[in-house]
């Protein structure tokens, strides 16, 4: 074989059609015809009138008669076309304009295998798009997944860890109070994960969540709508459902809510799936926006059924609610759109319309910095309603804001207990309320209530105050506690945040920190106002004897003046072993009043002496001598108060009642 | 009626104790130091001394010591908020019953003073064999109060670690102590369940040797630890049938609450050990 020969061959096999250009779309050959070509066009004539035959090439041909012309430097190529053979077979073409040696040369070429292996890649790249699609939507379903349960897993957790504290000051036997220990154990445990559950999974959903709530972060709702809409339009195609989004009267008007984009998109998504669940074909899905003053309102319309008669709206937004007719798949949706909804302070229903169909609506309070919060809206909040009540030195009054009813009780009971006055609401307005008719030390809000959240009723709190000469100390209960959301707390008007759930020392520690940081309040109490003897918890602790609590306290009183006079001797002698001794025994027994900041400056003092380092003791002595006279102070109180029985009474009590000890036996 | 002697430096804790025990029916008397506590147990016969450490002139410890040997030694119980390990160990070799933390509530008190009180006679005492605070190893009889009175010592042993961790090895070294002496020793205080609590830097460890056979693992259907992995219940179906009360969890939470829990190959020595 020449080696011109070869080259033929070769671009026969390649599949090249090599052609020199006549003129009038007509072409000689100037080498093999591969197969391909015969079998698509009349080779016989000479030259081949191509363009007649193909009418792409007879476009490409201006294209190529430019570059004869005037040949440059860039290719002259056509685009892949496809040729149909007279038996059906489809054949992919591409055709280039060539100078060879002086001639007009066009070269097509089929890429046959070329070709082919290019659908492969682009139905790969679809089919990796709609895996892609799908496993988001999984993982978005996992998401709302696990939201949920933290959720429902967190609540509860509050009211155990309350309940037990509050059962751990009861007087109980040893077995109950290992079972008890027990028990916190567990739940301290059970806390841990759902800690842990959420830091492993949640970070991005903690991103989206902390950059929604930010002050300033607000969301187009009809965007939002739009964009939903949008998203699923093929989805309501493929059924046969029309998707309209309803115009707004007026186009200048603001939509802007206070939400996170994506998840309100999902609540959107959630709402458009669920009615195109319940849509027959060739009905309408309508969604529409209201201004609703603070609020802005959403509605989702549907042609379908109608609501299920025998379920009330609130149960339709429950968890694992399925509806009967071919429903949802986890019964998530709904549910995820009521406790996000919740949160961010909205509400969230549905109803059955009067002709056929049924709307599920929600609404959410409008960004700040709109217009449609005048100002004289504050100004009525500002206003008192009643002249404030001139508050009594101590204890101090606490206002407890929760839409839980058992952490409501547990914690105002606990809170009752330790001397505290207790006021309690159930919701935002009614703390607002509550506010407004009495004056309190401290105001504990759940961040998350329906209808008004912490947020709001502090600064409302906080406007309210604006020019006057008190301050309340504001805590946050919030089950979000990063530093960002304590940063945004703290710019709402909170003094400090305890974190949801809380155990009662945390929530004891939130109250002791009130005094420090809110000194205006001075006119209520001291910054460093006396201890208070907590009586019924000696009382517990004593079995409840009121009798023997008069004789301890007699006694003590008869006992303390004289051992504090014994230390200071002991202290002027420079005796450290008796002065540790006298300390210590001093520390018992002002500890048996829960007298905690006389038993630790005892504490201390018996620790110096029996270092046998004196130096410090005169400061020490004299700090627990003002204790101390606080603490006996508060014991007169007492004593007088509750009046002891009749020596009579004392007499007969002191027989022992035998029988009973037996029987205990 | 018992006669109980409180000695007790401070008048109103003396009071009270006093009061919540007279309450129940006991004869209380009270001295105000450890010389006078010691007179009067030379005068009379007590059955019972809760008996504070700090006093003046003769202090518990001391009283302690000066009572070893004597014919009548009445049951000691040491009520202190003192928890370092030299008192806790000088109790311990001083054959003290229970260690009682101040301060305590009525129903404690009552509770420790019913056990004392009402423990069979010829119960053996616990034998001290080591007590230093690296090394403590007791012979305990098999008998339902040993445990809350052993755990009384050697919790305060370990006042220095984090709570939880005291808690978390309390609860698993009770669990198994229990089961020791119910199953191992069938509570015949005759038999003994010899306990060793070793302490080193890094680690803390049980070692539970108990007088029965041992166990299989098989025997165990009734608690939760031998369930298979895809039935975490079945051990209650077990329970039922035999007419046991609901539980069994007890090894299994001690499994989760330790380092490691490892048995001896008749199952009748198990070791607990928790890193620190």
């Amino acid at each position: 074989m020449t080696m011109p020969d070869v080259l033929e061959n070769f671009l026969a096999q390649m599949g090249y059609a090599l052609l020199e250009y006549r003129g009038a779309g007509a072409f000689v050959p100037i080498a093999t015809l591969p197969g391909w070509f015969k079998g698509l066009w009349d080779s016989s004539s000479n030259p081949i009138p191509l363009s007649e035959a193909c009418p792409f090439l007879e476009n490409f041909l201006f294209e190529a008669e430019a570059f004869w012309e005037s040949p440059s430097a860039a290719l002259c190529q056509s685009e892949t076309w496809v040729e149909k053979t007279p038996d059906g077979h489809e054949i992919p073409l591409q055709a280039r304009a060539l100078f060879l040696g002086g001639k007009r040369v066009l070269a097509l070429c089929n890429p046959g295998a070329q070709f082919h292996e290019q659908v492969q890649m682009l139905q790969t790249a679809r089919n990796a798009l709609l895996d892609h699609e799908r496993l988001a939507r999984e993982i978005q379903k996992k998401e709302i997944l696990l939201h949920c349960i933290v959720h429902d897993l967190s609540q509860p957790l509050s009211v155990m860890h309350v309940a037990m504290d509050c059962l751990s000051e009861e007087s109980l036997s040893e077995r109950s109070k290992q079972f008890l220990t027990l028990g916190k154990l567990a739940s301290n445990q059970q806390e841990t994960m759902i800690r842990d559950i959420l830091h492993t999974f949640s970070d991005d959903l903690r991103a989206s969540l902390n950059a929604g709530t930010e002050e300033n972060a607000s969301t187009d709702l009809l965007a939002c709508a739009r964009k939903a809409t949008q998203a699923l339009a093929s989805t309501f195609e493929a059924k046969r459902v029309r998707l309209t989004v309803t115009s707004p009267d007026d186009p200048a008007a603001q939509w802007l809510v206070r939400a996170e984009e994506s998840r309100l998109q999902r609540i959107f998504s959630n709402l458009l799936e669920n009615a195109l669940r319940y849509s027959p074909p060739g009905s309408q899905v309508t969604v529409g926006l209201e201004s609703q003053g603070e609020f802005l309102k959403a509605y989702v319309d549907d042609q379908g059924p109608g609501l299920p008669k025998d379920l009330r709206p609130e149960q339709i937004f429950g968890l694992f609610m399925k509806g009967k007719q071919g429903g949802g798949k986890a019964g998530l949706g709904l549910y995820f759109c009521r406790i996000t909804v919740d949160r961010w302070g909205g509400s969230i229903s549905c109803l059955s319309l009067p002709e056929k169909g049924s709307r599920f609506w929600f609404r959410l309070p409008r960004a700040a910095g709109q217009p449609a919060q005048p100002a004289q809206d504050v100004a009525k909040i500002a206003a008192p309603a009643t002249p404030e009540p001139q508050p009594p030195p101590r204890p101090l009054r606490i206002l407890f804001a929760d839409d839980q009813p058992d952490i409501r009780t547990l914690t105002c009971h606990q809170l009752k207990r330790v001397g505290h006055r207790v006021v309690a609401a159930r919701n935002g307005s009614e703390a607002l309320r509550k506010i407004r008719a009495c004056s309190f030390d401290i105001i504990l809000l759940d961040h998350e209530m329906p209808g008004m959240n912490g947020d709001e009723v502090a600064s409302a709190v906080r406007k309210r105050e604006a020019g006057k000469n008190t301050r309340s100390f504001l805590i946050a209960c919030s089950g979000n506690s990063g530093p960002e959301d304590v940063a945004r707390l703290k710019k709402a008007g909170f003094d400090t945040v305890l974190s949801k759930p809380f155990q009662l020392e945390d929530l004891y520690r939130a109250l002791a920190a009130a005094p420090a940081v809110a000194p205006a309040t001075a006119l209520c109490r001291k910054p460093s106002a006396p201890a208070q003897v907590a009586f019924s918890s000696v009382l517990a602790r004593i079995g409840g004897d009121a009798q023997l609590l008069q004789r301890m306290i007699r006694t003590f009183l008869h006992d303390t003046p004289k051992r504090v006079t014994s230390i200071a001797a002991a202290l002027r002698r420079n005796n450290a072993e008796e002065l540790a001794s006298l300390a210590h025994a001093l520390k018992g027994s002002v500890s048996l009043f829960g007298a905690e900041p006389a038993r630790k400056l005892a504490q201390d003092l018996q620790e110096l002496g029996r270092a046998g380092d004196l130096s410090a003791a005169p400061t020490l002595l004299n700090s627990l001598q003002e204790e101390i006279a606080n603490l006996l102070g508060n014991l007169r109180g007492y004593a007088k108060q509750n009046p002891a029985r009749p020596r009579s009474a004392v007499t007969v009590r002191r027989k022992p009642p035998r029988k009973r000890g037996k029987r205990r036996r | 009626m018992a006669h109980i002697l409180v000695a007790e430096d401070d008048a109103t804790t003396r009071e009270m104790i006093g009061g919540i025990l007279k309450k129940q029916g006991y004869l209380v008397s009270y001295a105000s130091d450890g010389m006078r506590a010691l007179s009067a147990l030379k005068k009379r016969k007590f059955e019972l001394l809760l008996l504070d450490i700090w006093m003046p002139k003769m202090s518990g410890l001391g009283l302690i010591g000066t009572l070893h040997g004597e014919k009548h030694i009445p049951k000691i119980i040491v009520m202190t908020s003192d928890k370092t390990s030299d008192t806790v160990l000088r109790s311990l070799r001083g054959q003290v019953y229970q260690f009682l933390s101040k301060p305590f509530e009525a129903n404690t008190l009552i509770n420790v003073v019913e056990n004392a009180l009402s423990e069979d006679p010829s119960v053996p005492p616990i034998e001290v064999l080591s007590a230093n605070k690296h090394w403590v190893e007791l012979l305990v009889p098999c008998e339902r109060s040993v445990v809350a009175r052993v755990q009384s010592f050697l919790t305060r042993l370990e006042t220095d670690l984090p709570s939880d961790v005291m808690e978390k090895v309390g609860y698993a070294f009770r669990e198994l102590l229990n089961n020791a002496i119910e199953w191992g020793g069938h509570l015949d205080p005759n038999l003994k369940v010899r306990i060793s609590y070793i302490r080193t830097k890094r680690l803390l460890m049980y070692r539970l040797d108990d007088p029965g056979p041992g166990f299989k693992l098989e025997d165990l259907k009734h608690a939760a630890v031998s369930n298979p992995a895809d039935d975490p219940m079945a051990h209650m179906a077990v329970r039922e049938q035999k007419g046991l009360r609901p539980g069994g969890l007890g090894l299994m939470l001690t499994q989760q609450l330790v380092d490691e829990l490892v048995y001896n190959e008749s199952r009748n020595e198990v070791v607990l050990i928790k890193y620190l």
